[in-house]
């Protein structure tokens, strides 16, 4: 069996008397698409910061490829493999596009970023920055300011940036949120060719795109892990109808 | 290959294009280069005391840019840097006292005082953010404003002379134009130095933390080290302009070190403008006409201190350079 690139043991946190990640285990595989779903308020948003470092758990363990990594800095992880979008838009609105990649581009080929080298002379940068915007369909807006791009198109380089990075794993905290029916069919077309090139643990509201990309679904109440399967047995599975949906079926 | 949306450097290399390139240029930085002019033919057209007010102005003004560097690039607003142009020029004072003369080494001495306590200060204070860290600066910088003014063989509160101007590479500074453009000439590398520093990928990464500092962690940066970093480097030309500031007055006294002065240094540096690479030394010749034009008629000139700053943060939004720079018809630098 291949080992996960990450592994969640017993993790929790609470914020006072409120759990909000209750003895979580979770397991992402190579090359894996795994979906996590649940209502408002469940605590995803609150998972994924912990995976990525920028909440600690109380409890429990982040395994990265079975090496403990529960708690070192975000950046360290990021070294490591590790990428995430996130839920709000979350670019550099003064700079352009191709900046904005071109400072993924630029961290990823040192750790140490460089103080007399002239940024814009960077070609290997420059170029893979280009290709990571022309991936994602925006290498006709690589100089436009990210402030002045339309949200649709913010979404897609925020997936350039992660991309960019080359990581083995992404975290995607709802991609797809706020964009309209048109972007969001691109969106998951690029969701699509990004799953070549590493495995992702998906937030997603929008059901389409989970049941289109998912290999596996887990779905969170409340912070505890009530089903994890394949698309079609966590769809039949009745405790996620009950705590989810409620009884009638919405799907 | 694929084919590339043209960055700037592949037009570098085209001939053809230099001469736009060299007009292009001249213009976006007009503003700057008038101002270089200006100083350097100072010393041919003025008096002697507005050449002295201009000196001045340079000192304060290379600090100035420090402190707006770290604004531009990290979003760090330091409360504090008067502890490090008071310890630049309390390392000349010390320097003279042990029997060195030669600049060349009292100088590089000064910009590693500051560095050094700024690497200890920067390193505690960067665990904080905003507000927290203007006070905490602050609070550092007036520790070091009283650990210093109670030293009695250092002058104490009242602060001590120096012999006389040290002598660079052998040859006097006595001569105030001679002086002059040594600090001009110093100013100049500071604004080749963060020039070069701000085209690079730390200057980038600095530029982004401001912008959305969790952002560039999600990318892999290290942002507290980069801050840090570019921390050290604003108070190491803070130092070197305290060195020369005790240069300038042949005095040294803990007024260099108040906070008053990291106040006056931040007024300087946004009236200018923080988007501006030359931003700190346009406010700090302004603010220094504004002191010598209005001292004529009163010693309340800091009365007016307030009005200008109001007026130009209304008016000028972006400060003095940027908007001298679109009178002059350049784009940004």
């Amino acid at each position: 069996m291949t080992e996960p690139v990450l592994q969640l043991r017993a993790l929790t946190k609470s914020y006072g008397g409120l759990i909000v990640t209750d003895n979580v285990d979770l397991n992402v595989l190579p090359n894996e698409v795994h979906a996590l779903i649940g209502p408002n308020g469940a605590g995803k948003s609150t998972l994924i910061a912990q995976i990525f470092g920028e909440i600690t758990p109380d409890k429990g363990a982040v395994l990265w490829c079975g090496e403990e990594i529960t708690r070192i800095p975000v950046h360290q992880r990021v070294r490591k493999g590790l990428a995430r979008s996130f839920q709000v838009t979350s670019v550099l609105p003064e700079f352009t596009a191709l900046d904005n990649v071109r400072l993924a581009t630029l961290a990823s080929a040192s750790s140490n970023p460089s103080a007399f080298e002239v940024a814009a002379a960077n070609l290997t940068a420059t170029e893979r920055a280009q290709t990571c915007l022309e991936r994602v369909g925006l290498a006709t807006r690589s100089n436009a300011r990210a402030e002045a791009l339309s949200y649709g198109e913010r979404r897609h380089l925020e997936l350039a940036m992660a991309l960019a990075l080359e990581p083995r794993l992404m975290l995607l905290d709802e991609p797809m949120a706020g964009v309209g029916s048109d972007e969001s069919h691109s969106l998951t077309a690029v969701l699509r060719d990004l799953r070549q090139s590493c495995a992702i643990l998906l937030v997603e509201h929008d059901m389409d795109v989970v049941f289109a990309l998912a290999d596996r679904v887990s779905v969170l109440v409340a912070g505890r892990i009530v089903a994890s399967g394949s698309p079609a047995e966590v769809h039949e599975d009745h405790e996620v109808k009950r705590a989810y949906f409620g009884e009638e079926d919405v799907w | 290959m694929r084919h590339l949306e043209k960055p700037v450097v592949l037009d570098l290399q085209r001939p053809t294009n230099v001469a736009a390139r060299i007009v292009g240029g001249v213009r976006s930085y007009a503003a700057n280069a008038l101002l270089v002019a200006l100083l350097a033919l100072a010393p041919f057209l003025f008096e002697s005391h507005i050449v002295g007010s201009l000196t001045r102005g340079m000192i304060y003004g290379m600090a100035a840019c420090a402190v707006g560097f770290i604004i531009r690039c990290g979003g760090m607003v330091s409360f504090g840097h008067a502890a490090y142009f008071g310890l630049g020029a309390y390392s000349v004072l010390i320097a003279q006292k042990i029997g060195l003369t030669e600049a060349l080494l009292i100088w590089p001495i000064a910009v590693l005082v500051s560095a050094a306590a700024s690497l200890a200060i920067g390193s505690l204070s960067l665990r904080t953010r905003g507000v927290s860290f203007i006070m905490i600066t602050l609070g550092f910088a007036q520790m070091v404003y009283f650990v210093i003014s109670s030293v009695q063989g250092l002058g104490g509160a009242d602060g001590l002379g120096l012999q006389a101007r040290n002598q660079i590479g052998g040859v006097s500074l006595e001569s105030p134009t001679r002086f002059h453009f040594v600090v001009l000439a110093l100013l100049l590398v500071v604004f080749c130095v963060l020039s070069r520093v701000g085209r690079s990928p730390l200057g980038m990464a600095l530029a982004g933390i401001r912008q959305n500092e969790r952002r560039l962690k999600a990318l892999g940066y290290n942002t507290t080290r980069l801050q840090l970093t570019a921390f050290v480097l604003s108070a190491a030309i803070t130092g070197l302009a305290g060195a020369l500031a005790a240069e300038f007055y042949l005095y040294v006294s803990p007024g260099l070190l108040h906070w008053i002065v990291s106040g006056e240094l931040l007024v300087m540096a946004t009236l200018g403008g923080v988007t501006a690479l030359m931003g700190g030394l346009f406010g700090a010749l302004v603010l220094l006409l504004a002191e010598v034009l209005i001292s004529e008629f009163t010693t309340y000139w800091r009365m007016a201190l307030g009005p200008v700053v109001i007026v130009a943060v209304l008016y000028l939004r972006q400060g003095l350079q940027p908007a001298l720079q679109k009178m002059l018809g350049g784009g940004r630098d």
